[in-house]
């Protein structure tokens, strides 16, 4: 049988085949990507940059206006977060994002140390402490040295930092990043630097200026010795320079050319706001000035950040109308008829930029640290302070009036006007932190999470809780909770920090640094 | 006629080779009731000379020696054996089996079993069962008759995909749940393909269903159809049926000599049917009628009657109450060529949501010439052209198949199979489905009661939908119908916003089978699966989310080919043949590749132009693409043993080498037994219980390994659309992730008895799924969402029943029908280490309806439970005073506020409904009468629920009945109002506060989405699914039409009717997530629809 043995070799042959696994690594080599490792630090530093800004710019709309007043989103009822109906999706995309983009600087910071690259080096501690900050403002509690360890086989389960202990992390970040900045090392691919085309003494100066934003913002808290290191700061400007004027704000700019693009240089103006997120009664209230039921003198800004409703049905008088937030659903469309908008045409506009700090802010907290007495100076240079600050937010949006729809200008003139009208008055002022933290407030729109979290910090402004903001038993969430996930698959470490934070994890419970926990004694 | 038949047996057997003239029988094989049977198999005993019966029963056959023994076999008769020269040849009437112990089915890898012999449940579908009322989708006449078949739809349009899982679902990873299709031998890709990985639900760019690849086949060309259910029955085909496979084998030429041509005409209307159920009592508005409507603001100069009016319109329809006397400005009001406008009465409109659809029609023709040299050199071809009209505007697909299967035997000990498919599928528009603008659904929906359809169809047709008319919002008498800054027009949609795809598919095999030796076979084959795919969709500008439009273009191309050889001995000749022996070694290579580009303009340069170049000034277009590879070796054996016809066991084991795995682990192993045992036999039963034809004890174990997908091992940057630019991966990925495991367990009786009058099946199942490879969640705190790793357990436990039943069976007039049950118990067992068994594992469907619809699964509970928010009630042991004073149970009732309205949950905690359905059935009757006959099927299911956007977007405007009882003047909610006492306790009077504010009522708390329970629906239902009347023409009449030799007539429906309480479509509905088809989010689906359609057969 020779065909037999023919047959028997083809098949020992098709086993040979069959078992040769030779060619399984070629074949499971990924064309599509990169593998991680394999790149310079820099190749991350765009996707940061851009993408953060991006996030900043979402959650600012998205989030902050509407917890803070700025917005509701009363001509629907798609999105209720203005009643605070805020899910577990929610929790975790908030918490997700800041954590990710945090984890990419870390990633940036492995890859410097190995590159040598002594200013990717500091730059990604500023941003890991940009990001970091807000996680933990908005959540309390999260875990920080054992944070971001995955990548190396490290833990699955972190244990969480208290607030405490994170912001004292954050400090010496910014410390050692400042340590390197003062080396004054050189930005190797400045082109891709859309905030401060590779200036390295910028980026010294946001890094110390949010160093300030993060003192502040622990300044209720005794034990943290904010006083000391804000004189510090102000009494060495060569070694922490901070900000000096608008120049120096750390603003991502777009150039409106693909991709670099505004996060919402797609979006039509129904989306972006007149279908739904419309201005409030609380942000008319802070910026007009109403005598007799006419609208007699209004906030500079006011006509760049917002657009009145067009509508000579809905609003016939033509005036500056705002919505209720947290209106009970039946009165929705009652409250939302006429309402004024967010001005899209200078918002969204492809090329319109991305703010992460601005020099107003320093010069806000220099006012109320001098107004406090946590730094030297008193009231006088409380006052001068102050004045900067409103002028420089004023400045910065008039910078923008050419893009607004109407158009608006702002002299120098109106400037002084502002500050000397009922709205803005130092003098006419009775309570100057008051004062501050409503205009602080003011200057904060469009700042990400700022005014949200100066909010829970200060108390001011004065907000309002509608009486259909009933997804949260009418609190204004004092956090966000950690998400299911956190929850699931860390929960014992979890848990330890909302007992020690003292509350559940729910949206009630206050973080560490707020008004709240301090005078509950938390 | 004559000519043409010589014509064809020339070209298509022009290469085969001629044989010396022998012995030629001819003749015809009859049922008991004198009908022929088409594909009767005669064999001449001892040779490999067979021949089977044309359409007339007709044969013949080609004998070496004139007293030759023939055998004359057909699947569910008795074999006959008569002598060649027997004058009897010339008129065989076959017996129909008494008992089943004949019946054969193809099982893995294609080889063809006895049934008695198995230890393990197959389904079977007929081919005639498959192609008597195709519509759409074949796949949808697998409803229904087997149990423990599942197939998930989510209405999402004409060529709407289908998913099939068998058994339940065993994996965590969702999309690794479906069943295997295997065509020929040849494993076939069958996964959905959407466009995009996004939900159906407010996504302006949601996923087009493109259909799936296991749908396109002909069902004309199909024989037969297996489901292999569990692991053992699927353990051969290794890690890919570790969810069950679906076998599908397509007809060969006939092996008579001969050549048969057959034509085959359906054509199928489709009308969308089971409407909501739209309240006409009160047309739009927002006001409960106190103003009166007026689409348009109009000055004292534009209004006919001088008085100026202003706009006041809503799409709630919580307005004025309809009546003919009353005049009001609507939309149609406006004479666009003069600009003049008058008020028109206030009445429903019929059309306004029903008027978009139109009757979809189905062509389906079909040629089939099949033929034999009576030599054992056979083949068929056929040719189907499919073309669909679909029930909307625009829509539809063109598809055509042509199908070449080639047998021949090159020598006494070398046979070649080919089979061969081509398939082209065109079309010009698959519609979006689901809850966004750009659905025409979710237009529909929000549209108005008061206008009626055509004013949206003029709008579109007269060019109104314009920038003009888009920004107005109403001004100087300009608008679109609707006037926002998402504006759509469902006609606009269809003719433009368009999704078109070219689809070529090849796929088939070439085999060749050696005789080696007595008992001693080898087969070869070679199979392929290539296609390639070109889609594009355009959305023009003002479009939601692309107020500049959008244009993409799709390149898709997959390949997989197979190399498999099958070394088979078999020997049932030991200890007098009592001991039967069947053993197969085989090896099979897969290659597989995978290839997409994907170009994206998010915005448009020019208006209207859609091409990759036409962009505005900076910016780019947004480029997307992924290619990967993918190898397994495989080497396999089966041994079957049995013992004097009664006891059968059956070994597999398999080993499995994947390039998707590292080196360590790249090499698993994993066995199967199955036994079977015929107790009729070892009891002895034909004696004393002559009554039992059957009745069989089955046993059998599985374990089948599965291996990831490539590029599962190392970790990967993310891409960004910045110019070198990289972020991290998500998930970072185990490089020594071992494979997955499905250990499976079933034991099974079947019985048959009175002469196969009643037979029954009963199965019992267990499968633990261990080891799979997921990524399980981290907290990104930790440097990544997740970790792909082996861990987590499901298990799957379940009960099949199926029967048949023969009431009536005589000459003329036959009554059969089979019933069958199954019921799954689908469990997760464990997750990760250390995961905490009080949080929920989130099924990711994509969406949650905003935050609203969550389907969780708890460790040690059935899994995917729907859970959301609902109306608060009363807690245990809470009571109230009813006028008499008596003290009544308020325990669970409905907590009402002090304004009348009831209380929703502030979280979404509330367990609302588990999606599965506890049992699933199916049932089938057939009756003939004489050439007349008459059959239909039923399918049901009992429980399961999934939450309904359809319910909560009409109910919530008021558009439904649902919404009408209390207005105006409110009503009372059922339920008691919570009194705070000063001593911290509650008690509870009963409510009788009228609404304040009957709108409120419905659009805030009772169909508002944000209430899950009330907008979640049991799904329980009975479907007629399929009723069919055929007509087969009597011999007489045949004959003296000549040249036809039969012919057949057929009318049929499906979907005619259907119990449910399911309130909106169809209660099987689901939703769209990229690929993926889900149960328990109906994320508004198209109309559940009736067909009608009629059969025409001819066979010349």
């Amino acid at each position: 049988m020779k065909i037999i043995n023919k047959i028997i070799t083809v098949v020992i042959l098709l086993l040979t085949i069959m078992a040769c696994t030779s060619n399984f690594e070629e074949i499971n080599t990924n064309p599509n990507t990169t593998t991680v490792g394999e790149i310079k630090a820099s190749s991350l530093f765009e996707p940061l940059l851009y993408n953060g800004a991006d996030y900043w710019l979402n959650y600012t709309w998205f989030w902050n206006d509407e917890l803070i007043q700025f917005t509701a989103f009363t001509g629907g009822t798609t999105r209720q977060e203005h009643r605070y109906f805020i899910s577990d999706g929610n929790w975790q995309s908030v918490w997700n994002a800041y954590s990710r983009y945090a984890n990419n600087t870390v990633h940036m910071h492995d890859l410097a140390v190995k590159d040598d690259d002594r200013s990717l080096e500091a730059i990604s501690r500023t941003l890991k402490v940009l990001f970091m900050s807000n996680l933990t403002d908005m959540y309390g509690d999260v875990p920080y040295s054992e944070a971001f360890k995955i990548l190396e086989g490290g833990g699955r389960k972190p244990k969480f930092d208290s607030q405490r202990e994170v912001y004292a992390q954050m400090f010496a970040e910014l410390d050692s990043a400042n340590v390197i900045y003062l080396e004054q090392p050189v930005f190797v691919k400045p082109e891709l630097d859309g905030m401060y085309n590779g200036a390295m003494e910028k980026w010294q100066k946001f890094n110390n200026s949010l160093y300030m934003r993060l003192l502040m913002r622990v300044s209720g808290r005794s034990e943290m010795n904010v006083g000391s290191k804000l004189t510090e700061i102000v009494n060495n400007p060569k070694v922490f320079p901070v900000f000096n004027s608008n120049d120096d704000n750390a603003t991502v700019v777009y150039t409106g050319t693909d991709p670099y693009r505004n996060y919402f240089a797609n979006t039509n103006e129904g989306d972006f706001t007149s279908s739904g997120r419309k201005l409030t009664e609380q942000l008319i209230k802070m910026t007009v000035v109403t005598e007799d039921e006419k609208q007699v003198y209004q906030d500079p800004r006011l006509a760049i950040i917002g657009k009145k409703n067009p509508s000579a049905q809905t609003n016939p008088e033509n005036k500056w109308i705002g919505t209720v937030a947290g209106v009970k659903e039946e009165n929705r469309s009652d409250v939302d008829r006429g309402t004024s908008w967010l001005n899209a045409a200078d918002l969204a506009r492809p090329a319109a930029p991305g703010f992460f700090m601005d020099y107003a802010e320093v010069q806000f907290i220099l006012a109320e640290a001098t107004q406090r007495g946590l730094i030297p100076g008193g009231t006088s240079q409380a006052k001068e302070h102050y004045t900067k600050a409103v002028t420089a937010s004023v400045d910065k949006w008039a910078q923008l009036g050419q893009y607004s729809d109407p158009q608006v200008t702002v002299s120098e003139g109106d400037i002084t006007t502002f500050l000397a009208s009922d709205l803005a008055s130092w003098d006419k002022a009775s309570d100057k932190l008051q004062l501050i933290g409503s205009q602080k407030y003011l200057a904060l729109f469009w700042i990400g999470m700022e005014a949200y979290h100066e909010y829970r910090r200060t108390g001011y402004p004065e907000l309002t809780i509608g009486d259909g903001a009933n997804f949260n038993d009418f609190i204004l969430p004092t956090r966000f909770a950690y998400p299911n996930t956190t929850m699931a698959t860390n929960g014992i470490n979890a848990q330890e920090a909302l007992i020690r934070m003292g509350g559940e994890n729910t949206m009630k419970t206050p973080v560490w640094w707020s008004k709240q926990a301090i005078e509950e004694g938390k | 006629m004559k000519k043409t038949k010589y014509l064809f047996l020339l070209i298509l057997f022009c290469c085969s080779q001629l044989w010396a003239q022998q012995t030629t029988i001819m003749g015809v094989v009859l049922d008991q009731q004198g009908l022929p049977l088409l594909g009767a198999t005669l064999t001449e005993k001892g040779t490999n000379k067979g021949a089977t019966t044309d359409f007339d029963g007709r044969f013949s056959l080609q004998v070496s020696d004139p007293k030759a023994l023939v055998v004359i076999s057909f699947i569910g008769f008795d074999t006959k054996e008569i002598n060649a020269n027997d004058p009897g040849i010339s008129q065989i009437t076959l017996q129909e089996s008494i008992n089943a112990l004949n019946e054969v089915v193809v099982t893995a890898l294609g080889i063809t079993r006895e049934e008695k012999s198995l230890g393990y449940a197959v389904g079977k579908v007929d081919e005639d069962e498959l192609t008597k009322t195709v519509s759409g989708n074949w796949l949808n006449s697998m409803s229904g008759k087997v149990a423990g078949l599942t197939l998930d739809n989510a209405g999402s349009g004409p060529t709407g995909s289908l998913r099939v899982v068998l058994r339940g679902e065993q994996s965590l990873n969702y999309g690794s749940n479906e069943a295997l299709f295997v065509i020929d031998g040849v494993p076939v890709t069958s996964g959905t393909t959407a466009t995009r990985g996004n939900s159906n639900y407010a996504q302006a760019d949601a996923p087009v269903d493109f259909g799936n690849a296991a749908s396109e086949i002909n069902p004309e060309d199909i024989e037969s159809v297996s489901v292999l259910k569990g692991p053992a029955a699927s353990a051969l085909y290794g890690s890919r049926a570790g969810n069950g496979a679906i076998i599908i084998t397509t007809k060969s030429g006939k092996k008579g000599k001969g050549l048969g041509i057959t034509l085959n005409s359906t054509i199928t209307f489709e009308k969308a049917g089971y409407f909501p159920d739209f309240q006409k009592q009160y047309g739009n508005g927002s006001d409960q009628g106190l103003t009166p409507y007026s689409f348009w603001e109009l000055s004292e100069d534009m209004a006919p009657d001088g008085v100026a009016v202003n706009r006041h319109y809503s799409r709630y329809t919580f307005g004025e109450e309809f009546d003919s006397q009353k005049m009001r400005y609507l939309y149609a009001s406006k004479n666009w060529e003069t600009g003049e406008f008058q008020k028109l009465p206030w009445e429903y409109q019929d059309d306004w949501y029903t008027g978009l659809f139109k009757t979809g029609v189905t062509a389906r023709n079909s040629v089939t010439i099949s033929g034999g040299n009576g030599k054992g050199t056979s083949t068929r071809f056929s040719v189907t052209d499919v073309k669909n009209d679909w029930i909307l505007p625009n829509t539809g697909y063109r598809q055509k198949n042509l199908a070449l299967s080639f047998n021949t035997e090159i020598n006494d000990y070398i046979s070649l199979t080919t089979k061969v498919n081509y398939l082209r599928k065109e079309s010009n528009n698959i519609p979006v489905s689901g809850y966004d603008e750009t659905s025409v659904m979710y237009d529909l929906a929000w549209g108005y009661n008061v206008n009626g359809i055509d004013d949206w169809k003029n709008e579109y047709n007269d060019g109104r939908f314009n920038f003009e008319n888009y920004t107005a919002q109403g001004a100087d008498g300009k608008s679109l119908v609707f006037p926002s800054s998402n504006s759509y027009n469902p006609y606009r949609v269809l003719y433009e916003e368009v999704n078109a795809l070219e689809r070529d598919r090849v796929f088939g095999s070439i085999g060749l089978n050696f005789k080696l030796y007595k008992g001693l076979t080898l087969d070869l084959r070679s199979g392929l699966d290539w296609s390639n795919e070109f889609r594009t969709q355009k959305k023009p500008f003002y479009t939601t989310g692309r107020p500049r439009g959008m244009y993409r273009e799709q390149t898709i191309r997959r390949y997989e080919f197979n190399n498999e050889f099958l070394l088979r001995y078999e020997n049932n000749t030991w200890a007098d043949g009592k001991f039967g022996l069947s053993t197969v070694l085989g090896g099979n290579n897969r290659y597989s590749q995978y290839f997409r580009d994907q170009l994206s303009l998010y915005e448009l340069g020019d208006e209207g132009i859609y091409h990759t170049e036409n962009l505005p000034q900076g910016v780019f277009p947004n480029p997307y693409n992924y290619r990967s590879k993918k190898e397994v070796n495989s080497l396999y054996g089966l041994v079957s043993l049995s013992w004097d016809d009664t006891y059968f066991v059956d070994v597999t084991a398999r080993n499995d080498w994947s390039s998707t795995l590292s080196p360590k682990n790249r090499s698993f192993f994993y066995p199967s037994v199955a036994t079977s045992i015929l107790l009729d036999r070892v009891l002895n039963l034909k004696e004393s219980a002559s009554w039992i034809d059957l009745l069989k004890l089955r046993f059998s174990w599985a374990n089948v390994g599965n291996d990831t997908s490539p590029y599962s091992l190392d970790q990967y940057y993310g891409n960004t659309s910045f110019p070198g630019g990289y972020v991290l991966p998500g998930t970072i990925p185990d490089p020594l992730i071992k494979p997955e495991n499905v250990e499976a367990w079933e034991t099974g009786l079947e019985g048959h008895f009175f002469k196969n009058r009643i037979s029954f099946d009963l199965a019992l199942y267990y499968s633990s799924t261990t080891d799979q490879i997921v990524s399980v969640d981290t907290d990104q705190i930790t440097g990544a969402t997740g970790l792909k790793i082996n861990a987590g357990e499901i298990v799957n436990k379940g009960i099949e029943v199926s029967g048949s039943f023969v009431p009536i069976r005589s000459n003329d007039f036959n009554w059969s029908f089979d019933l069958n049950w199954s019921r799954n118990y689908n469990e997760l067992v464990s997750l990760q280490d250390g995961w905490d068994p009080n949080e929920p594992l989130q099924t990711d469907m994509g969406t949650t309806i905003g935050g609203r619809v969550y389907v969780n699964s708890y460790i040690g509970e059935e899994m995917h439970v729907i859970y959301g928010r609902g109306l608060q009630k009363a807690p245990e042991g809470s009571t109230f005073l009813d006028e008499n004073g008596n003290q009544v149970d308020a325990s669970g009732m409905d907590l009402v506020d002090s304004d009348g309205y009831p209380i929703l949950d502030q979280n979404p905690e509330r367990r609302i409904g588990k999606v599965n359905p506890d049992w699933r059935a199916g049932m089938t009757q057939n009756i003939r009468y004489k050439n007349l006959s008459l059959s239909a099927t039923f399918t049901g299911q009992y429980g399961g629920n999934t939450f309904s956007v359809t319910n909560f977007a009409l109910s919530y405007q008021g558009k439904l009945k649902n919404s009408l009882p209390g207005r105006y003047d409110g009503l009372v909610h059922e339920g008691v109002n919570a009194i705070q006492n000063p001593d911290g306790t509650t008690s509870y009077t009963k409510n009788k506060t009228v609404t304040s504010d009957i709108q409120t009522y419905y659009n805030s708390y009772i169909w508002n989405r944000n209430n899950t329970e009330s907008n979640t629906f049991d799904t329980s239902f009975i479907k007629l699914r399929e009723v069919r009347l055929g007509y087969s023409f009597p011999k007489q009449i045949m004959e003296k039409a000549g040249f036809i030799q039969n012919a057949e007539i057929a009318v049929f429906g499906s979907n005619l009717w259907m119990w449910t309480k399911f309130p909106q479509y169809d209660p099987e509905g689901g939703m769209l997530n990229g690929d993926a088809i889900h149960r328990g989010i109906e994320a508004m689906t198209f109309p559940f629809t009736r067909s009608y359609g009629l059969n025409v057969k001819l066979s010349l």
